[in-house]
């Protein structure tokens, strides 16, 4: 393809305006090319470290009575490898996927907001290092990957092995918090334009959901993480039965994140399949509309099982019912994508490359571990096996077979648009049938130890008790599977280097990541297409070339700008330009200064902590002055006769969206939060406490005075910012802040004073806690009030450009809403108790 | 059509399962709280008041699921203003979502019918 | 459940591996009918009929029910505690072996005194927690007499593998009489070792089945039991010299500080211990 010679011209400028700078400032690049590759390059480091842990487990059991490790070395081996698998590669993987993936099957440039994936990686690089790291000095997390309480508590794990555990695991999982908004916000307005929602690719949709999922699923541990630790630092007996703290808070929070963290991680793989499949059987997939809705009763009854991982911690009957029955009911939404997809094969005339041989490797292994899932949904079952290898042979068919297959298959489709290059068949079938063979044979055989009574996290077995065949076959099956993996670092490591040049769509796909060269320039595509359809790519070859040529949306760069669209949430009719930063090393100090901070708390050294926080602080307020527009802006011609107005000047940019996205994820916070309250008060020993939080009105009232200023202030201000009253709407403002730091005060009594003694019993622990949480949002709120007065000052706010204004309004609104839950829990509660 | 409305179209769409949701929280709530509490009498309807405060729980979630199907079918026939093939798209899921969402109560809530006791 | 498991798998890899058949029939076939009759339907009616099976079935939580035989286990890092509530009128302490009746179901009340542990005798139930702060009911029944290997279940720390126990299931009315004997069952106190053990080990360990004791097992009727330490065999007095002498090394990580004693001292308190084999 040959382009004329301005075309010539303005694809370069288009190259050097999106490229990331050379050498070691290339740390500062946020696209997401760049980013998606260091994610997915991160991840398979972390997942070869976790595969090494699982062959020292395996060779310590390979043997009865083997002495190859000790107890404390194998309790942090499968403690690591279960955390570094779960946490380091399994979610990190598919945010990597999806940062490289989504804006080019979305026909974007870039996700909705670079700099954000650009933290989320040093986020995710910094807390895995933290994580791993303590493996090296021989202080890794040993009390098993879900840390229950008491033993993870520090009379039973005094050491620094539990604090890495939760310190470094938080760090990760802002990471996935973080990626989980940008995905939410992206996939709902930064698609190209006509992409109504009908219209996106299947994979949006799986990727929607998982994201949603993601930024609900995560805050339960992450509470649960925070009460943790400072129960470990400080001494408040959230965990502590003697003090009113119940152990199974924990259990209940750690699930209520880890069982949807089995469908975070299976409904990307799925939807890998649901795109991969289709275009190997040459057909359309079947059932668009249903699967769909299969994924969203996926997202939410994934949320209603978390018990079924606690049948035995002596629950009610009827209570198990309901986890029991919601646990088997999940099992349909599966099933009809999986006929959804015999179909599409039945109907089309499916061809046997090596994408498809790793989807049908997916078929056999996943069905089986889903066969056995429905065995332990069943209780008296799970009662029998709960604990043993059964579960252990169970959950690795669901996750090998769940995510591995698939993203193998993934690999193999999508090498040719990382590396411009086909692989060879040879080696991938090879790789194949390894990795097929020693999976079977290492997990197959286990369901039967299991079954003969073998229990989960025992360092040894003695020789008569007859697993010793079963474990000596599972180990020789890990090692061949392990020959797997390698083969396929090398397949990769030749495809890269000597693998065939490919014609661009080698596969003739659907999707419109295929519809620019390869591997993919910086910029994506020289121009964005107008969809008509799903499957874009499919109904018009020449599409690529089109696109390339400049005959398409943002086609000529202008002004310097890095440029995408925003669309209309539902049709995708395009709304905005969306502007997006450059190179910057904002996120990566912004992380530093995270560091920082966990590293304070990490080593106890509080003083540095508060510094990093600080730091943390004045990197974000870098980050949200960046941008913007000074005056008001027309609205810009972007191509085909149409026009949009630059982000700026749009009322719900997406910087909104993510705002309330991430606010959805601190609600969940909350709302967990509020759950433990009760659930302590219900059902935790050692309760009432000896004494309740004092009748006391006259700093509740201040409270909500201050709250009361600050969401009328920033609501009045809103509105005169809109009569274009800028006078007024900065002094509306100022009254909004002062009522922010007056309900900050008044928060802060709680745990200053309130509160009885917080290390003498629970309950004065959780409300010294609720009133410091809220305490921070409404010292947040000055910030974000204090911000958009800023901006106002400097002269980057008008009545057309007012997202700061808005911004603080959501703030605030969160802020107020559960400000009062929280004064109505602490004060009110006590005196219908009748104290 | 403005953000705010389209994001509500989406809510509406998935409506069933978020009554699903409360219902699900509301019957374990207060199945716990009256079994934690021991609430046995006044008993209506021969049940104990814990089982009869379940029951009554799960039967309000079931009538406001059947009252969303009926609004969801009526809603969305000719809303949102879109493409054809995208509204269709959104009606059908709203429907079936909604459907859905009573299904997974009637089901989730089936041991209340079974099991009677607060062991 | 596992021929219909095999069934399924059979059925969803057949039609996978048929589509990819060159000459075949399913170009046709009804896509409506695939999704409504095999991922609907099909999975409800399985699903439904196992749920309410399920539910309908056995159960391991249980109410209090004092006309059972009542028992106590309660976990430590890493042994069990079993305390039978009423022997004669007192309770009765052991530890690392129970007694139950064979042939009538019995109560189990699991505590802990630690952390979070499991209790696990597979050939007669399911397991149920041990967890701190509650007492956890389960209903147990030995269909008939003899003697079942328990172990922990969660995982509870570094040695929580030797943390098995054995329960010994018997006639009602050799039950009777065999606990009413442990009542009486203690170390001879003029032996010489009693004044050893005093001094070395009584801090932790109790030898008066009547009395609870510190924080370690009640020995009163250590030499009636088969293992030591909740894994190592126990035959007689050089099995308990061995693991008096190697603990450390045969239970690394367990609470039981090294054994300090010199030879003699250690002599006779093993043959004080010893004392209450028959």
């Amino acid at each position: 393809m040959s382009l004329d010679p301005t075309r010539q011209r303005q694809v370069q400028e288009l190259a050097s305006l999106w490229g990331a700078p050379p050498g070691w400032r290339s740390l500062s690049a946020v696209n997401h090319t760049v980013v998606g590759i260091r994610f997915m390059v991160t991840a398979f480091v972390f997942f070869l470290i976790g595969g090494v842990l699982a062959m020292l487990i395996r060779a310590q059991l390979a043997m009865p009575g083997n002495d190859f490790v000790g107890p404390e070395v194998y309790s942090q081996l499968f403690t690591m490898h279960g955390t570094v698998m779960m946490f380091l590669f399994a979610i990190p993987v598919i945010e990597g996927f999806a940062i490289y993936m989504l804006p080019k099957m979305l026909g974007a440039r870039d996700l909705a907001f670079p700099r954000l994936s650009a933290f989320a990686y040093w986020c995710y690089l910094f807390g895995g290092i933290i994580v791993v790291g303590s493996l090296l000095v021989g202080m890794a997390p040993d009390t098993g990957w879900f840390m229950y309480t008491p033993l993870s508590s520090s009379a039973y794990t005094p050491g620094i092995n539990a604090d890495v555990w939760l310190i470094g695991v938080t760090f990760v999982e802002v990471s996935a918090v973080a990626a989980g908004v940008e995905f939410m916000a992206t996939i709902l307005k930064v698609r190209t334009a006509g992409m109504a929602l009908n219209r996106m690719p299947i994979l949006a949709w799986y990727l929607w959901v998982t994201a949603a999922m993601m930024v609900i699923g995560f805050p339960p541990l992450i509470l649960g993480s925070i009460l943790l630790e400072i129960e470990r630092a400080f001494d408040w007996p959230f965990f502590d039965p003697t003090r009113g703290g119940d152990p199974l808070l924990w259990q209940h929070l750690f699930w209520l994140f880890g069982h949807p963290e089995v469908y975070i991680i299976f409904l990307p793989a799925a939807g890998i399949i649901s795109t991969i499949l289709p275009v190997m059987a040459g057909r359309p997939l079947v059932g668009y509309t249903w699967i769909v809705c299969s994924i969203v009763a996926l997202g939410f009854i994934s949320f209603g099982l978390w018990v079924h991982h606690m049948f035995t911690v002596g629950i009610p009957h009827l209570a198990l019912g309901f986890f029991s029955a919601a646990s088997l009911l999940v099992v349909l939404p599966t099933s009809v994508q999986f006929f959804a997809w015999l179909a599409t094969l039945l109907k089309g005339r499916p061809r046997m490359d090596l994408p498809m041989l790793f989807v049908y490797g997916f078929f056999f292994t996943f069905v089986i571990g889903g066969l056995t899932g429905v065995m332990v949904a069943v209780v008296p079952f799970d009662w029998q096996v709960h604990d043993t290898h059964f579960v252990v042979a169970h959950f690795h068919y669901v996750l090998i077979g769940g995510q591995i297959f698939p993203a193998l298959a993934a690999a193999y489709y999508w090498l040719p648009h990382f590396t411009g290059r086909t692989a060879s068949r040879t080696v991938g079938v090879i790789v194949f049938w390894l990795i097929l063979v020693g999976f079977t044979v290492t997990f197959l055989p286990m369901h039967l130890t299991g079954l003969l009574g073998m229990p989960r996290r025992v360092y040894t077995y003695a020789p008569d008790v007859g697993w010793t065949w079963l474990n000596l076959t599972s180990s020789i099956g890990g090692f061949i599977m392990a020959i797997g993996f390698a083969l396929f670092i090398l397949d990769v490591v030749l495809q890269i280097r000597t693998g065939r040049r490919t014609a661009r769509n080698p596969w003739n796909a659907e999707t419109l990541e295929w519809a620019m060269p390869l591997p993919p320039p910086t910029y994506n595509i020289g121009s964005l297409p107008w969809v008509k359809s799903r499957t874009p790519v499919h109904d018009d070859p020449q599409l690529e070339d089109d696109l390339q040529a400049g005959r398409g949306l943002l086609a000529t760069p202008r002004n310097g700008w890095r440029e995408t669209l925003v669309v209309s949430m539902l049709d995708g009719k395009p709304e905005q330009v969306l502007l997006l930063p450059g190179p910057t090393w904002v996120p990566l100090y912004t992380a530093i200064a995270a560091a920082v901070f966990f590293g304070g708390l990490l080593a106890k050294t509080y003083l540095l902590s508060l510094l990093g926080l600080a730091a943390v602080l004045v990197c974000a307020l870098m980050w949200v002055w960046d941008g913007g527009l000074k005056r008001d802006p027309g609205p810009l011609d972007i191509g085909c006769g149409a026009t949009a107005v630059p982000h700026p000047a749009a009322a719900m940019p997406p910087s909104l969206w993510g705002l309330v996205f991430l606010l959805a994820a601190n609600g969940t916070l909350f709302a967990s939060l509020v759950f433990g309250y009760l659930f302590l008060w219900v059902v935790a020993p050692n309760w009432p406490p000896p004494v309740f939080v004092p009748v006391d009105w006259a700093s509740p009232l201040v409270t909500l005075t201050g709250l009361g200023l600050g969401f009328a202030g920033v609501l009045r201000a809103a509105q005169v910012n809109r009569q274009g009253r800028d006078l007024g709407r900065q002094a509306w403002l100022l009254l909004a802040s002062l009522g922010g730091l007056i309900a900050a005060a008044g928060f802060t009594v709680v745990p200053a004073m309130l509160a009885p003694p917080v290390q003498d019993h629970a309950y004065a622990a959780v409300n010294a806690f609720a009133g410091a949480y809220m305490a921070v949002h409404a010292v947040l709120a000055v910030v974000f009030t204090g911000h958009a007065f800023a901006r106002g000052r400097a002269g980057w706010l008008s009545a057309v450009r007012a997202v700061e204004v808005r911004a603080a309004v959501i703030w605030w609104s969160y802020t107020a809403g559960t400000g009062l839950v929280t004064l109505a829990v602490i004060h009110l509660l006590p005196r219908m108790a009748g104290s | 059509m403005r953000d705010a409305a389209s994001f509500a179209v989406l809510i509406a769409v998935v409506a069933g399962f978020m009554v699903w949701a409360s219902a699900f929280s509301t019957v374990y709530a207060l199945f716990s709280l009256g079994c934690a509490y021991g609430w046995e009498t006044p008993r209506p309807f021969g049940l104990p008041l814990w089982h009869a405060a379940t029951a009554a729980g799960w039967l309000v979630h079931i009538i406001a699921h059947a009252a969303l199907i009926a609004w969801t079918v009526r809603r969305f026939r000719a809303r949102p203003a879109t493409e054809p093939d995208n509204r269709r798209f959104l009606q059908v899921s709203a429907v079936a979502i909604a459907v859905l969402g009573l299904v997974t109560t009637l089901w989730t809530g089936a041991p209340i019918v079974l099991l009677s006791t607060c062991a | 459940m596992l021929a219909g498991s095999v069934l399924i798998l059979a059925g969803i890899m057949g039609t996978a591996l048929y589509a990819l058949r060159r000459n075949r029939r399913g170009h046709g076939v009804s896509e409506r009918a695939m999704l409504i009759g095999g991922g609907v339907l099909f999975p409800f009616v399985t699903l439904f009929a196992l749920m309410v099976w399920s539910l309908v079935g056995e159960r391991l939580a249980a109410e209090d029910d004092p006309s059972l035989f009542q028992l106590e286990a309660r976990g430590h890092q890493f042994w069990w505690e079993f305390t039978y509530p009423d022997v004669g009128g007192a309770p009765l302490y052991g530890a690392g072996e129970a007694l139950i009746p064979a042939g009538e179901p019995l109560l189990v009340a699991l505590e802990s005194q630690d952390v979070i542990h499991s209790f696990w005798v597979p050939r007669l139930a399911g397991k149920m927690d041990a967890i701190p702060g509650r007492t956890n009911l389960m209903r147990l029944s030995a269909d008939a007499p003899g003697t079942y290997a328990g172990q922990c279940a969660e995982f509870c720390g570094n040695q929580h593998l030797n943390m098995r126990f054995i329960v010994h299931a018997l006639p009602a009315a050799e039950l009777a009489a065999r606990l009413e004997a442990l009542a009486a069952t203690a170390p001879d106190p003029a032996l010489p070792g009693a004044a050893d053990f005093a001094e070395h080990c009584a801090a932790c360990h109790s030898v008066d089945p009547r009395q609870r004791g510190g924080p370690g097992p009640n020995l009163a009727a250590l030499a009636l039991r088969s293992q030591l330490g909740g894994g190592a065999p126990y035959a007689g007095a050089d099995d308990l010299r061995r693991w008096l002498l190697d603990h450390p090394d045969i239970k690394p990580g367990s609470r039981k500080p090294p054994t300090t004693v010199n030879h003699d001292t250690l002599d006779r308190i093993i043959t004080y211990l010893e004392s209450t084999r028959p």
